[in-house]
């Protein structure tokens, strides 16, 4: 898995260099400009956290029920990637409505489900930490009972009519604007790929030292 | 697992599915068009020629965003980067002394 | 076989209960006393701010309802009855619909005092629709109980699961609370919009349905070793 690392850092360096530089060439938005292109970074940092949310969820669930330890290694790697990308698309997302909608946040459907979201899989690091033993067990139901909240948080905004932009705003992009969206989303993924690896085998490498000292318990 | 539980528990998923449906279907319809918070928007609607005053408008903010993206990720990587060094380290103590 | 089982650990509770009444008058009277708590600070010269009494309705059934779920299986801790129920040749699942059945009725019970007494410290019209109401309040704590038992009997072998019960419940469900606050507070308006409220309700339901099914999921594997 370490081979990986150093060709996946270099991608998303030269990805995440060269996102600027799309961004500032895409047209400007009618009535909001500059600030617009938050967005470029917003969603995919959004489509990273749902993503997150379904890897630990269902990983948690294949740890439930075949109770296999990789699994649960899998989870928490991904429950943590949850709050990462969360707090991103928590913190840009206010930094654009200061200016489109003249406030930093509403307590509108779609943020305070977000933000919820955001916050089971906060409970869900602090039981890990904290819950002792049958802490994984805890925390993969968390991640279950997480997981159910974000197909809710996705068509929150279709159904209620809040203030936030909807679903549809992705799939009716113009030329100029999907190509360096897709191409911020790629940008993200190869992110995600390398954080996921990287989080993953330090999981794996703290197993191999506790059954280490397991084993020397024993002797 | 009796077949009975078993049972139970289909009945609970094909209901959950039910009830997921008609809680879309009911939300869909027109009578819930609500509240005071006027729509967001549906599609962004792209300009060629803006003045160039308003193209900069809000620049520091844009400035921000792109660099909480970039400091929060390259910290985190940082940070399991970290971890990572101290397990091994952790690895290389324990293999030793089991010699 | 499923229900019978069901019914037995709920009997079992309730004549525990019935016995020392313990739980139920401890909660309620934590339950008043928020409620009088927040009647200090909301009502100014007898008037109510906003729609502050659906708010604190759901607020002192949630802080109730943990009281109370963390009390009934701290009973089977300590009196190391849950092992015992484990061990049946029963099924998992049929213990926890039992489990769930008893803190339902008692804080269905709970409910009888405390709703009326909001209705009358807050002046609101909560009694306007009855119906939608026992709905409301039925789908809400449903919702809630059947999370909230899940994690209690999960954390009765954990160290800090007075810190936890909290910590891992509320998030889970604040959407619950959120859709029993704005449901009960459109009955609170002077015209009822009750095409709201049912939208309101049916994600209600929604919720449950989710959370019950999962919850009968990952009981099983949840409380076994």
């Amino acid at each position: 898995m370490r081979r990986l690392f150093g060709p996946l850092l270099i991608l998303s360096v030269i990805l995440f260099a060269a996102a600027p530089v799309l961004i500032a060439q895409a047209p400007y938005e009618q009535t909001m400009g500059l600030i617009q292109k938050i967005f470029y970074f917003h969603v995919p940092a959004a489509m990273m956290m749902m993503l997150s949310s379904f890897i630990c969820g269902i990983w948690s669930a294949i740890f439930l029920l075949r109770k296999k330890p990789e699994a649960d290694r899998i989870a928490v790697a991904g429950g943590e990637m949850v709050v990462v990308f969360g707090l991103i698309v928590l913190v840009t997302g206010p930094l654009w409505a200061r200016i489109a909608w003249g406030v930093w946040w509403v307590w509108d459907v779609r943020l305070t489900s977000a933000l919820l979201l955001w916050m089971i899989f906060c409970g869900y690091l602090l039981v890990r930490k904290y819950g002792g033993p049958g802490a994984d067990k805890l925390g993969a139901a968390m991640a279950i009972f997480g997981m159910a909240n974000v197909p809710f948080v996705y068509i929150s905004v279709d159904i209620w009519r809040t203030m936030h932009p909807k679903t549809t705003v992705v799939t009716t992009l113009g030329e100029g604007m999907a190509i360096p969206f897709w191409f911020c989303v790629f940008a993200f993924l190869v992110m995600y790929a390398l954080l996921f690896t990287a989080r993953v085998h330090l999981e794996e490498q703290r197993a191999r030292v506790e059954q280490l000292f397991l084993e020397a318990g024993d002797l | 697992m009796s077949s009975l539980g078993r049972t139970v528990r289909g009945m609970a998923s094909r209901a959950a599915a039910l009830a997921t449906l008609a809680t879309l279907l009911l939300a869909a319809g027109p009578a819930f068009a609500q509240e005071e918070a006027p729509p967001g928007m549906s599609a962004f609607a792209p300009v060629q020629n803006l003045p160039p005053a308003e193209r900069m408008a809000h620049g520091a903010l844009w400035v921000a965003a792109y660099a909480v993206v970039w400091v929060g990720l390259l910290l985190f990587l940082w940070v399991i980067w970290r971890r990572l060094a101290k397990v091994d380290e952790d690895l290389r103590r324990a293999e030793s002394r089991r010699k | 076989m499923f229900f019978r089982t069901a019914l037995l650990v709920m009997r079992k509770d309730l004549t525990v209960e019935v016995r020392s009444r313990e739980i139920l008058y401890t909660t309620l009277f934590f339950a008043v006393s928020c409620i009088l708590v927040f009647a200090f600070a909301f009502v100014k010269e007898g008037e109510v701010l906003g729609d502050a009494a659906a708010g604190i309705l759901w607020i002192a059934i949630s802080f109730a309802g943990t009281l109370a779920l963390g009390r009934t299986f701290e009973r089977e801790r300590h009196a190391e009855t849950l092992r015992a129920l484990m061990l049946a040749p029963v099924e998992r699942s049929a213990i926890y619909v039992g489990k769930l059945l008893g803190i339902l009725l008692l804080l269905f019970a709970a409910e009888l005092v405390l709703v009326p007494l909001v209705a009358l410290l807050f002046s609101a019209a909560l009694f306007s629709r009855p119906v939608l109401l026992v709905g409301l309040l039925a789908a809400g704590t449903l919702g809630f109980a059947a999370v909230g038992t899940l994690f209690a009997a999960m954390l009765v072998r954990a160290r800090s699961r007075d810190v936890l019960l909290p910590v891992l419940l509320y998030p889970i469900t604040i959407p619950v609370i959120i859709a029993g606050v704005r449901g009960t507070a459109l009955l609170l308006q002077p015209n009822v919009d009750q095409a709201m409220v049912v939208m309101w309700l049916s994600l209600l339901f929604a919720f449950d349905v989710v959370f019950l099914t999962l919850s009968l999921w990952t009981f099983e594997p949840l409380m076994t070793d």
